[in-house]
Protein backbone atom coordinates (compact mmCIF):
# COMPACT_ATOMS: atom_id res chain seq x y z
CA UNK A 1 0.00 0.00 0.00
CA UNK A 2 1.48 2.95 -0.84
CA UNK A 3 0.87 6.46 0.72
CA UNK A 4 -0.90 8.47 -2.21
CA UNK A 5 -3.61 5.21 -1.96
CA UNK A 6 -6.41 4.61 0.78
CA UNK A 7 -6.19 1.53 2.38
CA UNK A 8 -8.86 -0.41 0.42
CA UNK A 9 -11.96 -1.25 2.39
CA UNK A 10 -14.93 -2.42 1.85
CA UNK A 11 -18.27 0.26 1.62
CA UNK A 12 -21.10 -2.24 1.61
CA UNK A 13 -21.73 -4.93 3.87
CA UNK A 14 -21.78 -7.06 1.42
CA UNK A 15 -21.81 -10.28 3.69
CA UNK A 16 -25.04 -9.04 4.92
CA UNK A 17 -26.19 -8.44 1.31
CA UNK A 18 -25.59 -11.99 0.51
CA UNK A 19 -28.32 -13.22 3.68
CA UNK A 20 -31.83 -13.51 3.23
CA UNK A 21 -32.80 -9.57 3.72
CA UNK A 22 -35.21 -10.93 6.65
CA UNK A 23 -34.76 -10.76 10.90
CA UNK A 24 -34.38 -14.32 10.71
CA UNK A 25 -32.34 -14.62 7.87
CA UNK A 26 -30.10 -12.08 9.10
CA UNK A 27 -29.79 -14.11 12.78
CA UNK A 28 -28.89 -17.48 11.10
CA UNK A 29 -26.28 -15.39 8.68
CA UNK A 30 -24.45 -13.74 12.26
CA UNK A 31 -24.69 -17.02 14.01
CA UNK A 32 -23.28 -18.98 10.71
CA UNK A 33 -20.47 -16.08 10.64
CA UNK A 34 -19.62 -16.55 14.00
CA UNK A 35 -18.89 -20.79 13.97
CA UNK A 36 -17.18 -19.83 10.73
CA UNK A 37 -15.08 -17.48 11.96
CA UNK A 38 -13.98 -19.72 15.24
CA UNK A 39 -13.23 -22.59 13.40
CA UNK A 40 -11.08 -19.98 10.93
CA UNK A 41 -9.51 -18.23 13.64
CA UNK A 42 -8.45 -21.17 15.89
CA UNK A 43 -5.27 -21.48 15.39
CA UNK A 44 -5.11 -18.00 16.35
CA UNK A 45 -6.86 -18.84 20.07
CA UNK A 46 -9.71 -16.59 18.88
CA UNK A 47 -13.35 -17.45 19.76
CA UNK A 48 -16.11 -15.60 17.86
CA UNK A 49 -19.45 -15.47 19.99
CA UNK A 50 -22.96 -13.96 18.44
CA UNK A 51 -25.12 -13.12 21.25
CA UNK A 52 -28.85 -13.63 21.24
CA UNK A 53 -30.73 -10.41 20.74
CA UNK A 54 -28.00 -8.28 19.93
CA UNK A 55 -26.55 -7.87 16.14
CA UNK A 56 -22.91 -7.60 16.75
CA UNK A 57 -20.07 -10.20 17.38
CA UNK A 58 -17.64 -11.00 20.37
CA UNK A 59 -14.56 -11.80 19.40
CA UNK A 60 -12.30 -13.23 22.66
CA UNK A 61 -8.98 -14.09 22.90
CA UNK A 62 -7.80 -16.86 25.09
CA UNK A 63 -6.63 -14.50 27.72
CA UNK A 64 -10.26 -12.50 27.71
CA UNK A 65 -9.47 -9.81 25.79
CA UNK A 66 -12.30 -8.99 23.81
CA UNK A 67 -13.29 -6.87 20.32
CA UNK A 68 -17.14 -6.21 19.31
CA UNK A 69 -17.51 -6.03 15.92
CA UNK A 70 -20.91 -5.64 13.79
CA UNK A 71 -19.90 -6.45 10.79
CA UNK A 72 -17.36 -9.05 8.59
CA UNK A 73 -14.77 -6.50 7.37
CA UNK A 74 -14.32 -5.65 10.56
CA UNK A 75 -13.13 -8.93 11.76
CA UNK A 76 -9.72 -8.82 10.21
CA UNK A 77 -9.03 -5.50 12.12
CA UNK A 78 -10.22 -7.38 15.81
CA UNK A 79 -7.82 -10.33 14.88
CA UNK A 80 -4.95 -8.16 14.09
CA UNK A 81 -5.73 -5.67 17.50
CA UNK A 82 -5.94 -8.69 19.32
CA UNK A 83 -3.11 -11.31 18.37
CA UNK A 84 -0.96 -8.56 16.35
CA UNK A 85 -1.07 -11.12 13.42
CA UNK A 86 -2.69 -11.06 9.93
CA UNK A 87 -4.18 -14.29 8.79
CA UNK A 88 -2.00 -15.14 5.32
CA UNK A 89 -4.53 -18.04 3.90
CA UNK A 90 -2.24 -19.96 1.68
CA UNK A 91 -0.05 -20.70 4.13
CA UNK A 92 -2.29 -21.44 7.57
CA UNK A 93 -2.30 -24.85 8.08
CA UNK B 1 -19.48 -1.32 -43.80
CA UNK B 2 -19.42 -2.46 -40.06
CA UNK B 3 -19.42 -0.60 -37.29
CA UNK B 4 -17.17 -2.24 -34.14
CA UNK B 5 -17.06 -0.83 -30.71
CA UNK B 6 -13.62 -2.22 -28.66
CA UNK B 7 -14.77 -2.06 -24.72
CA UNK B 8 -11.51 -2.83 -22.79
CA UNK B 9 -10.74 -1.88 -18.80
CA UNK B 10 -9.02 -3.75 -16.22
CA UNK B 11 -10.76 -6.84 -14.76
CA UNK B 12 -13.10 -6.08 -12.49
CA UNK B 13 -13.83 -2.46 -14.11
CA UNK B 14 -17.57 -2.93 -15.29
CA UNK B 15 -17.21 -3.85 -18.50
CA UNK B 16 -20.21 -6.24 -18.70
CA UNK B 17 -22.42 -4.19 -16.87
CA UNK B 18 -21.95 -1.55 -18.78
CA UNK B 19 -21.85 -3.06 -21.85
CA UNK B 20 -25.37 -5.20 -20.56
CA UNK B 21 -27.36 -1.54 -20.52
CA UNK B 22 -25.30 0.04 -23.38
CA UNK B 23 -26.83 -2.77 -25.63
CA UNK B 24 -30.29 -2.14 -24.22
CA UNK B 25 -29.35 1.67 -25.60
CA UNK B 26 -27.38 0.51 -29.00
CA UNK B 27 -28.34 -2.39 -30.44
CA UNK B 28 -26.16 -4.75 -32.53
CA UNK B 29 -25.83 -7.76 -34.48
CA UNK B 30 -22.48 -9.41 -32.74
CA UNK B 31 -21.13 -9.60 -29.20
CA UNK B 32 -17.73 -11.13 -29.10
CA UNK B 33 -17.01 -11.66 -25.09
CA UNK B 34 -13.40 -12.39 -24.31
CA UNK B 35 -12.64 -14.03 -20.80
CA UNK B 36 -8.82 -14.78 -19.58
CA UNK B 37 -10.23 -17.74 -17.93
CA UNK B 38 -11.19 -21.01 -19.63
CA UNK B 39 -14.37 -20.95 -18.19
CA UNK B 40 -16.41 -17.80 -19.19
CA UNK B 41 -18.98 -15.84 -16.99
CA UNK B 42 -19.49 -12.77 -18.92
CA UNK B 43 -21.26 -14.45 -21.59
CA UNK B 44 -23.76 -16.20 -19.68
CA UNK B 45 -24.01 -12.89 -18.07
CA UNK B 46 -24.50 -10.69 -21.40
CA UNK B 47 -26.43 -12.95 -22.88
CA UNK B 48 -30.02 -11.79 -21.72
CA UNK B 49 -28.99 -8.57 -22.61
CA UNK B 50 -27.62 -9.05 -26.29
CA UNK B 51 -31.08 -11.69 -26.83
CA UNK B 52 -32.80 -8.42 -26.11
CA UNK B 53 -30.69 -6.44 -28.20
CA UNK B 54 -31.41 -8.82 -31.18
CA UNK B 55 -27.65 -9.84 -31.23
CA UNK B 56 -25.35 -12.95 -31.01
CA UNK B 57 -22.98 -13.99 -28.49
CA UNK B 58 -19.67 -15.28 -29.29
CA UNK B 59 -17.53 -16.42 -26.01
CA UNK B 60 -13.40 -16.48 -26.63
CA UNK B 61 -12.58 -17.93 -23.41
CA UNK B 62 -8.84 -18.78 -22.30
CA UNK B 63 -6.41 -15.96 -22.75
CA UNK B 64 -6.25 -12.50 -24.07
CA UNK B 65 -7.98 -11.60 -27.66
CA UNK B 66 -4.80 -9.35 -27.98
CA UNK B 67 -2.35 -12.15 -27.95
CA UNK B 68 -3.30 -16.01 -27.10
CA UNK B 69 -6.40 -15.85 -28.72
CA UNK B 70 -5.98 -13.28 -31.62
CA UNK B 71 -6.69 -16.11 -34.34
CA UNK B 72 -10.21 -17.08 -32.44
CA UNK B 73 -11.12 -13.00 -33.30
CA UNK B 74 -10.22 -13.07 -36.06
CA UNK B 75 -11.68 -16.21 -37.71
CA UNK B 76 -15.15 -15.42 -35.71
CA UNK B 77 -15.30 -11.75 -37.76
CA UNK B 78 -14.22 -13.01 -40.72
CA UNK B 79 -16.95 -15.60 -40.18
CA UNK B 80 -19.45 -12.59 -39.73
CA UNK B 81 -18.36 -10.52 -42.75
CA UNK B 82 -18.80 -13.92 -45.02
CA UNK B 83 -22.02 -14.11 -43.54
CA UNK B 84 -22.90 -10.73 -43.82
CA UNK B 85 -21.48 -11.30 -47.62
CA UNK B 86 -23.44 -14.23 -48.67
CA UNK B 87 -26.64 -12.50 -47.93
CA UNK B 88 -27.43 -13.96 -44.34
CA UNK B 89 -26.86 -10.32 -42.67
CA UNK B 90 -27.64 -7.51 -43.16
CA UNK B 91 -24.35 -5.72 -44.89
CA UNK B 92 -23.92 -3.17 -42.90
CA UNK B 93 -24.29 -3.05 -38.76
CA UNK B 94 -22.45 -2.77 -35.93
CA UNK B 95 -20.26 -5.15 -33.73
CA UNK B 96 -19.55 -4.81 -29.82
CA UNK B 97 -16.02 -6.47 -28.45
CA UNK B 98 -15.42 -6.73 -25.31
CA UNK B 99 -12.21 -7.60 -24.44
CA UNK B 100 -10.77 -9.42 -20.85
CA UNK B 101 -9.56 -7.21 -18.29
CA UNK B 102 -5.75 -8.09 -19.25
CA UNK B 103 -5.63 -7.36 -22.76
CA UNK B 104 -3.74 -4.66 -25.00
CA UNK B 105 -6.05 -2.62 -26.88
CA UNK B 106 -3.84 -1.66 -29.18
CA UNK B 107 -2.51 -4.40 -29.92
CA UNK B 108 -6.05 -5.50 -31.08
CA UNK B 109 -6.37 -1.95 -33.38
CA UNK B 110 -3.28 -3.04 -34.69
CA UNK B 111 -4.65 -6.59 -35.67
CA UNK B 112 -8.01 -4.26 -37.03
CA UNK B 113 -5.96 -2.34 -39.02
CA UNK B 114 -3.48 -4.95 -40.81
CA UNK B 115 -6.18 -7.54 -41.85
CA UNK B 116 -7.28 -6.28 -45.18
CA UNK B 117 -11.11 -8.30 -45.11
CA UNK B 118 -11.13 -6.75 -41.46
CA UNK B 119 -9.54 -3.15 -42.46
CA UNK B 120 -12.09 -3.32 -45.40
CA UNK B 121 -15.34 -4.17 -44.11
CA UNK B 122 -14.86 -3.01 -40.51
CA UNK B 123 -14.35 0.07 -39.25
CA UNK B 124 -13.46 0.73 -35.62
CA UNK B 125 -15.62 3.58 -34.69
CA UNK B 126 -14.78 3.97 -30.55
CA UNK B 127 -12.36 2.36 -28.37
CA UNK B 128 -14.27 2.40 -24.43
CA UNK B 129 -12.14 2.20 -21.54
CA UNK B 130 -14.43 1.34 -18.33
CA UNK B 131 -12.14 2.36 -15.27
CA UNK B 132 -13.31 1.26 -11.49
CA UNK B 133 -15.07 4.51 -9.89
CA UNK B 134 -13.48 3.38 -6.74
CA UNK B 135 -10.04 1.65 -6.95
CA UNK B 136 -9.63 3.02 -10.76
CA UNK B 137 -6.63 5.58 -9.31
CA UNK B 138 -4.87 3.35 -7.59
CA UNK B 139 -4.56 1.14 -10.80
CA UNK B 140 -3.48 4.11 -12.51
CA UNK B 141 -1.16 4.36 -10.41
CA UNK B 142 0.56 1.04 -9.82
CA UNK B 143 -0.23 -0.64 -13.32
CA UNK B 144 1.54 0.57 -16.35
CA UNK B 145 -1.14 -1.76 -18.34
CA UNK B 146 -4.41 0.31 -17.47
CA UNK B 147 -2.93 3.21 -17.91
CA UNK B 148 -2.20 2.35 -21.70
CA UNK B 149 -5.55 0.98 -22.25
CA UNK B 150 -6.84 4.56 -20.71
CA UNK B 151 -4.49 6.25 -22.78
CA UNK B 152 -5.62 5.20 -26.24
CA UNK B 153 -9.28 5.42 -24.90
CA UNK B 154 -11.67 7.28 -27.32
CA UNK B 155 -14.30 7.30 -24.40
CA UNK B 156 -13.58 6.55 -20.59
CA UNK B 157 -16.52 5.20 -18.27
CA UNK B 158 -16.03 5.92 -14.29
CA UNK B 159 -18.43 3.20 -12.80
CA UNK B 160 -19.61 2.85 -9.64
CA UNK B 161 -20.40 6.80 -9.31
CA UNK B 162 -23.35 5.40 -6.67
CA UNK B 163 -20.53 3.96 -4.55
CA UNK B 164 -17.79 7.01 -4.84
CA UNK B 165 -17.21 9.41 -2.13
CA UNK B 166 -17.72 13.13 -2.60
CA UNK B 167 -14.88 14.03 -4.93
CA UNK B 168 -13.85 11.08 -5.54
CA UNK B 169 -15.27 10.76 -9.12
CA UNK B 170 -13.74 14.29 -10.03
CA UNK B 171 -10.37 13.38 -8.86
CA UNK B 172 -10.10 10.14 -10.79
CA UNK B 173 -11.54 12.19 -13.89
CA UNK B 174 -8.35 14.40 -13.48
CA UNK B 175 -5.98 11.77 -13.09
CA UNK B 176 -7.86 10.21 -16.18
CA UNK B 177 -7.61 13.28 -17.93
CA UNK B 178 -3.58 13.65 -17.11
CA UNK B 179 -3.36 9.97 -19.55
CA UNK B 180 -5.24 11.24 -22.07
CA UNK B 181 -6.67 14.75 -22.58
CA UNK B 182 -9.35 14.02 -25.60
CA UNK B 183 -11.35 11.78 -24.29
CA UNK B 184 -15.00 12.08 -23.87
CA UNK B 185 -15.21 11.43 -20.01
CA UNK B 186 -18.72 10.00 -18.34
CA UNK B 187 -19.47 8.52 -15.32
CA UNK B 188 -21.85 5.27 -14.84
CA UNK B 189 -24.04 3.61 -12.14
CA UNK B 190 -25.03 -0.11 -13.46
CA UNK B 191 -24.28 1.37 -17.09
CA UNK B 192 -26.48 4.21 -16.63
CA UNK B 193 -24.25 7.49 -17.58
CA UNK B 194 -24.36 11.13 -16.49
CA UNK B 195 -21.50 13.83 -17.18
CA UNK B 196 -18.66 13.97 -14.79
CA UNK B 197 -16.19 17.29 -14.74
CA UNK B 198 -12.37 17.14 -13.57
CA UNK B 199 -11.36 18.17 -10.18
CA UNK B 200 -9.48 21.06 -10.85
CA UNK B 201 -6.76 21.59 -9.82
CA UNK B 202 -5.98 18.19 -10.62
CA UNK B 203 -4.43 16.06 -7.74
CA UNK B 204 -0.82 15.09 -8.31
CA UNK B 205 -0.04 11.38 -8.38
CA UNK B 206 2.92 9.49 -8.88
CA UNK B 207 2.94 7.05 -11.78
CA UNK B 208 5.44 4.22 -9.98
CA UNK B 209 5.30 1.35 -12.56
CA UNK B 210 6.86 1.27 -15.27
CA UNK B 211 6.16 -2.07 -16.28
CA UNK B 212 9.40 -3.70 -14.96
CA UNK B 213 8.89 -3.94 -11.23
CA UNK B 214 7.27 -7.70 -11.35
CA UNK B 215 7.27 -9.92 -13.76
CA UNK B 216 3.55 -10.81 -13.93
CA UNK B 217 2.52 -14.57 -13.68
CA UNK B 218 -1.47 -14.11 -14.40
CA UNK B 219 -2.75 -17.79 -14.29
CA UNK B 220 -6.29 -18.58 -13.30
CA UNK B 221 -8.03 -21.59 -12.02
CA UNK B 222 -12.01 -22.69 -11.21
CA UNK B 223 -13.16 -23.76 -8.34
CA UNK B 224 -16.46 -26.35 -8.28
CA UNK B 225 -18.95 -25.38 -5.37
CA UNK B 226 -21.58 -28.00 -3.93
CA UNK B 227 -25.19 -27.03 -3.97
CA UNK B 228 -26.35 -25.82 -0.13
CA UNK B 229 -21.74 -24.08 0.32
CA UNK B 230 -22.20 -22.06 3.42
CA UNK B 231 -22.07 -18.35 2.89
CA UNK B 232 -20.83 -17.64 5.89
CA UNK B 233 -17.56 -19.78 4.95
CA UNK B 234 -17.30 -18.76 2.10
CA UNK B 235 -17.42 -15.49 2.10
CA UNK B 236 -14.85 -15.13 5.36
CA UNK B 237 -12.47 -16.83 2.90
CA UNK B 238 -13.04 -14.41 0.37
CA UNK B 239 -12.38 -11.58 2.54
CA UNK B 240 -9.66 -12.69 4.62
CA UNK B 241 -7.71 -13.72 0.68
CA UNK B 242 -8.77 -10.23 -0.38
CA UNK B 243 -7.30 -8.30 2.43
CA UNK B 244 -4.31 -10.98 2.24
CA UNK B 245 -3.27 -10.40 -1.37
CA UNK B 246 -4.87 -7.29 -3.11
CA UNK B 247 -2.49 -6.74 -5.35
CA UNK B 248 -2.25 -10.33 -6.61
CA UNK B 249 -6.21 -11.95 -6.22
CA UNK B 250 -6.58 -9.60 -9.48
CA UNK B 251 -10.35 -11.08 -9.91
CA UNK B 252 -13.00 -13.74 -8.61
CA UNK B 253 -15.79 -13.95 -10.25
CA UNK B 254 -18.71 -17.19 -10.27
CA UNK B 255 -21.88 -18.38 -8.46
CA UNK B 256 -22.17 -19.07 -4.87
CA UNK B 257 -24.95 -21.82 -4.51
CA UNK B 258 -26.09 -20.85 -0.81
CA UNK B 259 -28.72 -22.52 0.96
CA UNK B 260 -30.62 -19.07 0.26
CA UNK B 261 -30.18 -19.24 -3.39
CA UNK B 262 -27.68 -18.76 -6.10
CA UNK B 263 -25.50 -15.28 -5.86
CA UNK B 264 -23.28 -13.66 -8.33
CA UNK B 265 -19.94 -12.66 -6.20
CA UNK B 266 -17.56 -10.79 -7.60
CA UNK B 267 -14.39 -9.58 -5.91
CA UNK B 268 -11.35 -6.94 -7.59
CA UNK B 269 -8.12 -6.99 -5.99
CA UNK B 270 -9.25 -6.11 -2.23
CA UNK B 271 -12.24 -4.87 -3.02
CA UNK B 272 -15.70 -7.45 -3.00
CA UNK B 273 -18.50 -6.27 -5.15
CA UNK B 274 -22.26 -6.30 -3.50
CA UNK B 275 -23.55 -9.78 -3.90
CA UNK B 276 -26.74 -10.10 -6.51
CA UNK B 277 -29.18 -12.73 -7.33
CA UNK B 278 -27.67 -15.24 -9.87
CA UNK B 279 -29.17 -14.61 -13.43
CA UNK B 280 -30.15 -18.54 -14.46
CA UNK B 281 -28.53 -20.22 -17.24
CA UNK B 282 -24.50 -19.84 -15.55
CA UNK B 283 -22.76 -23.09 -14.38
CA UNK B 284 -22.18 -22.57 -10.47
CA UNK B 285 -18.40 -22.78 -9.14
CA UNK B 286 -15.62 -19.25 -9.15
CA UNK B 287 -13.20 -18.28 -11.28
CA UNK B 288 -10.23 -16.90 -10.01
CA UNK B 289 -7.52 -14.92 -11.93
CA UNK B 290 -4.34 -14.59 -9.87
CA UNK B 291 -1.02 -13.21 -10.01
CA UNK B 292 2.01 -14.76 -8.74
CA UNK B 293 -0.51 -17.38 -6.55
CA UNK B 294 -0.24 -20.83 -6.76
CA UNK B 295 -3.78 -22.09 -8.19
CA UNK B 296 -3.40 -25.38 -6.40
CA UNK B 297 -2.36 -23.47 -2.63
CA UNK B 298 -5.97 -21.22 -3.47
CA UNK B 299 -7.96 -24.38 -4.50
CA UNK B 300 -6.62 -25.82 -1.22
CA UNK B 301 -7.19 -23.08 0.97
CA UNK B 302 -10.94 -23.28 -0.24
CA UNK B 303 -11.04 -27.00 0.27
CA UNK B 304 -10.01 -26.64 3.71
CA UNK B 305 -11.92 -23.74 4.97
CA UNK B 306 -14.96 -24.16 3.09
CA UNK B 307 -15.90 -27.42 3.74
CA UNK B 308 -19.54 -27.28 2.76
CA UNK B 309 -18.34 -26.51 -0.90
CA UNK B 310 -17.27 -29.93 -1.26
CA UNK B 311 -19.64 -31.95 -3.44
Amino acid sequence: MCAQCRAPGSRVDWYAAGAPDTLAGRRTARTELAAAATRQLAPLGLRVDAHPGSMTLTVRSATGRTVVVTRLDELAGAVRALTGRTIDPLREP
Amino acid sequence: MIDATLVSGFLGAGKTTWLAEHLRRQPCDLVVVNDFADQGVDDALLREAASAAGARVEPIVGGCLCCDRADDLRRVLHADIGRRHRGEAARDGRVVVETSGLAEPHRITRMLADDPVLRTNLSLRSLVVVVDGLGGRRLLRHRQGVRGQVSLADRVVLSRADLARHGELEELAATVRRLNATAELVASTLGAEQPVTPAEPAVADVFDDDGTAAEPDVRSCRVDLAEGTSWAEYALRLDTMCRAYPERLLRSKGIVPTRDGRLLVQSMGGDVATPVPAPPGVDTGMVFVLDRIDPDALVRSLRTHVPSARA
